[in-house]
């Protein structure tokens, strides 16, 4: 059966430099959200750059025939790359080797986010195993960091869990 | 002493030298001089035979007397003691596996239970059953008492908090050439998942198995646990509720408790033991 | 489990001394690796063979885990060790290890001469073996040292970091490994960082592509969970048993358990056994 038979990279961007105290620490404060500049675009940018850094033309034109970024948000700072299954580790190395992120142009060579680790997560096949680990995932954190948080800190995220669809027809109609 | 002067002078002396006054006037003849007349051998056969006769500790081990007796004895002694454990293990073994079926089909659900149907029907299992209560004040005085003798812990320890064994690293040392009969033992890890906690007393320690006897719900049971892939615990009791815990890792353990005596171990690879840091 | 056995630590000798801003990059790098899922990290004190060892006991392990990362191993749930690298360059000038192995958990040497990758091998009674991957290696390694080193249960370990820093580092660094993995045959092999910054700690799965990449066959998971948890329960058992035979302490695993020294007490209340009439008695009276 001859078939195109690709991989769906599940990733996330986390910045370490962040952290300024231990108490302070959570399972949140590595990621943050990514500035507004940086899309899609600009990512598979990066990576096409690190592609050409360190795997040369052959690496980057290999990996070139078919690679996307499916999803990406800024608020999660997560993303789902797709490539094809040869290439996967072409893929995850070059993201591996990337530091920091550069914008867009031949000229301008500005760094738009500095120090930084793509973290691949979660490697399939398909796009929907993907969707349900992520959202698995999320779960998973957003619990843990309730129970690290209980009380004090983190009242926003106890504030918002109150709010009922009534409370958001009324914000509507008025 | 004139006699020997004059006897040597006309005999020795006018033989070697020119003039046998010489050596006189030189003062080379030492005038305590004796010459005895012989006895024909006599005096020194005496001496032999007196030789003979004096009991020291080479004679007694090679005497021909006492090797005869030791070594049939000791001989006999030792396989008789190993016929006669086998033999105790082998019926103890049969007789579990005996009462194991009569449980299942007389339905019998307590230990009382059992042991009054075995008094009325089975009167000969009954008496070959382990039991568990009869081993144990034997063995745990004797073994803590031989112990903590090693170990030079005293019997009574007014503070724990400033208790410590002298010489930390030689207890350790001690305790890896001592003698494990009769030592209470838990099993902690093991490859196979089946032997986890079990515990018992050691009847036996073997080359490659420990074979202990457990207490078990309905009847004690002697079971037979393999050193190699388990990890084993055992504690000494100190003061009341105190207790001091060591592990035995049974892969490095794999020797007869008399070849272990004077045995220099050597670290080796770790890849062996990787159960023991899993899950 | 996953294990990272070199977070360096950035002290340079034994007589100089760390400053606070130092301490908190290694507790950034720590926090970093705890996000990305690592369990257990040891702290590496990387130091000269010919320089002066101290005498004081209190010196000896200048990382101090408890005082200085106790609040962040009960936060986050890491668990910490030390460990002492040797560089070794003309092994007839150094010191013994006997002293000192006793004052860190796991101990390795990092020759830089060929006469230095010699004793290494053969001499030393460690747990780890590495190489500088960033500078040509000192000689063309051989199957018949490694393999046998390996044998043993000495390990090889691949410090990533140098992959991330400058692109003449990161040629060095393929030779290197390409070299070092020729030369072990696959076996044997840890992965770890090394890492000076944040920055430089990567996950698994990146790792695992980058190091098929570099020819190592095998998944990674096993070379950073398995093998690694070998080493330190090589190096746990060293310092807490009697040539493996009669380990310390009962209810926890030698790796889990934290405390030192040579013996272990615990408080228990006796087992009563309520089927002797004793027992009964006893279980009555209270």
């Amino acid at each position: 059966m001859v078939r195109l038979k690709s991989r769906y990279i599940l990733f996330e961007i986390l910045t370490p430099t962040d952290i300024q105290d231990l108490k302070e620490y959570d399972s949140l404060s590595l990621r943050q959200l990514t500035p507004v500049e940086i899309n899609s675009r600009i990512l598979l940018n990066e990576i096409r750059r690190s592609l050409q850094v360190n795997f040369g033309d052959y690496g980057s034109a290999k990996v070139n025939s078919l690679i996307h970024i499916k999803y990406f948000s800024n608020m999660t700072s997560t993303g789902i790359i797709r490539c094809l299954r040869e290439d996967v580790d072409l893929v995850v190395s070059a993201m591996a080797l990337v530091k920091n992120i550069n914008g867009l142009g031949v000229s301008t060579n500005s760094i738009l986010l500095n120090d930084i680790i793509i973290n691949p997560v979660k490697i399939s096949g398909t796009i929907k195993k993907i969707e349900q680990y992520a959202i698995k995932r999320n779960a998973k954190l957003l619990r843990l960091v309730q129970k690290e948080n209980s009380g004090g800190k983190n009242q926003l995220l106890v504030d918002f869990s109150g709010i009922s669809d009534k409370d958001v027809e009324d914000q509507e109609d008025a | 002493m004139d006699k020997t002067q004059t006897f040597i002078k006309d005999y020795l002396f006018s033989r070697n030298f020119d003039d046998p006054n010489k050596p006189f006037d030189d003062k080379r003849f030492n005038e305590k001089l004796l010459i005895i007349p012989t006895d024909g051998g006599l005096f020194i056969k005496l001496r032999k035979k007196k030789k003979q006769n004096k009991l020291s500790v080479e004679k007694i081990e090679n005497s021909k007397i006492f090797h005869k007796e030791n070594h049939e004895n000791y001989k006999q002694i030792n396989k008789n003691s190993k016929k006669s454990l086998k033999e105790y293990i082998n019926t103890c073994e049969k007789t579990n596996l005996q009462i194991k079926k009569i449980i299942k089909d007389e339905k019998i659900q307590d230990r009382l239970e059992l042991e009054t149907y075995l008094k009325k029907t089975h009167v000969e299992l009954y008496n070959n059953l382990p039991n568990y209560e009869k081993i144990k004040p034997m063995y745990e005085e004797l073994w803590v008492n031989y112990i903590k003798e090693i170990l030079n812990i005293p019997q009574e320890i007014p503070n724990i908090d400033k208790f410590q064994i002298s010489g930390g690293n030689n207890s350790l040392v001690k305790l890896s050439m001592a003698d494990f009969n009769g030592c209470k033992i838990h099993v902690t890890k093991s490859k196979n998942k089946n032997l986890i906690n079990m515990e018992g007393i050691i009847l036996w320690d073997a080359q490659k198995s420990f074979i202990i006897i457990t207490k078990g719900k309905m009847m004690d049971e002697i079971k037979c646990i393999p050193k190699k892939g388990t990890i084993f615990k055992f504690e000494i009791p100190i003061k009341e509720d105190y207790y001091l815990q060591y592990t035995i890792l049974g892969d490095r353990f794999k020797y007869r408790s008399s070849d272990r005596a004077g045995r220099k171990f050597k670290s080796r690879r770790c890849d062996d033991m990787l159960y023991y840091v899993q899950n | 489990m996953l294990v990272d056995l070199n977070v360096p630590w950035p002290q340079k000798d034994f007589q100089s001394e760390v400053t606070p801003k130092h301490v908190q990059e290694v507790e950034k790098i720590l926090l970093t690796l705890h996000t990305l899922g690592y369990t257990h990290i040891a702290i590496n004190f990387t130091v000269k063979q010919d320089g002066k060892f101290p005498t004081d006991p209190k010196k000896m392990n200048p990382i101090n885990i408890e005082q200085r990362f106790g609040e962040l191993m009960e936060k986050t749930g890491l668990k910490l060790y030390s460990r002492l690298t040797l560089i070794i360059d003309d092994p007839s000038r150094g010191q013994s290890l006997n002293k000192i192995s006793q004052y860190y958990d796991i101990l390795s040497a990092k020759p830089i001469s060929e006469k230095g990758v010699l004793v290494a091998t053969t001499h030393l009674d460690i747990d780890v073996l590495t190489f500088d991957y960033s500078n040509r290696l000192p000689v063309i390694l051989k199957h018949k040292n490694i393999c046998s080193c390996v044998k043993k249960g000495i390990k090889v370990e691949i410090t990533y970091s140098d992959m991330l820093k400058d692109n003449n580092t990161r040629r060095q660094f393929v030779a290197n490994v390409r070299n070092v993995v020729r030369s072990s045959r696959n076996r044997g092999l840890v992965v770890s960082s090394g890492a000076t910054t944040p920055v430089q700690c990567r996950n698994v799965v990146s790792l695992d592509s980058v190091l098929k990449m570099l020819g190592i066959k095998g998944s990674c998971t096993t070379m950073m969970g398995d093998t690694a948890a070998t080493v330190l329960l090589q190096g746990r058992l060293r310092r807490r048993s009697n040539k493996q035979t009669i380990a310390v302490g009962g209810d926890q695993d030698v790796v889990d358990d934290a405390s030192n020294g040579y013996t272990k007490i615990i408080k228990r209340p006796l087992e009563i056994d309520a089927d002797t009439e004793e027992g009964a008695l006893k279980k009555t009276r209270l």
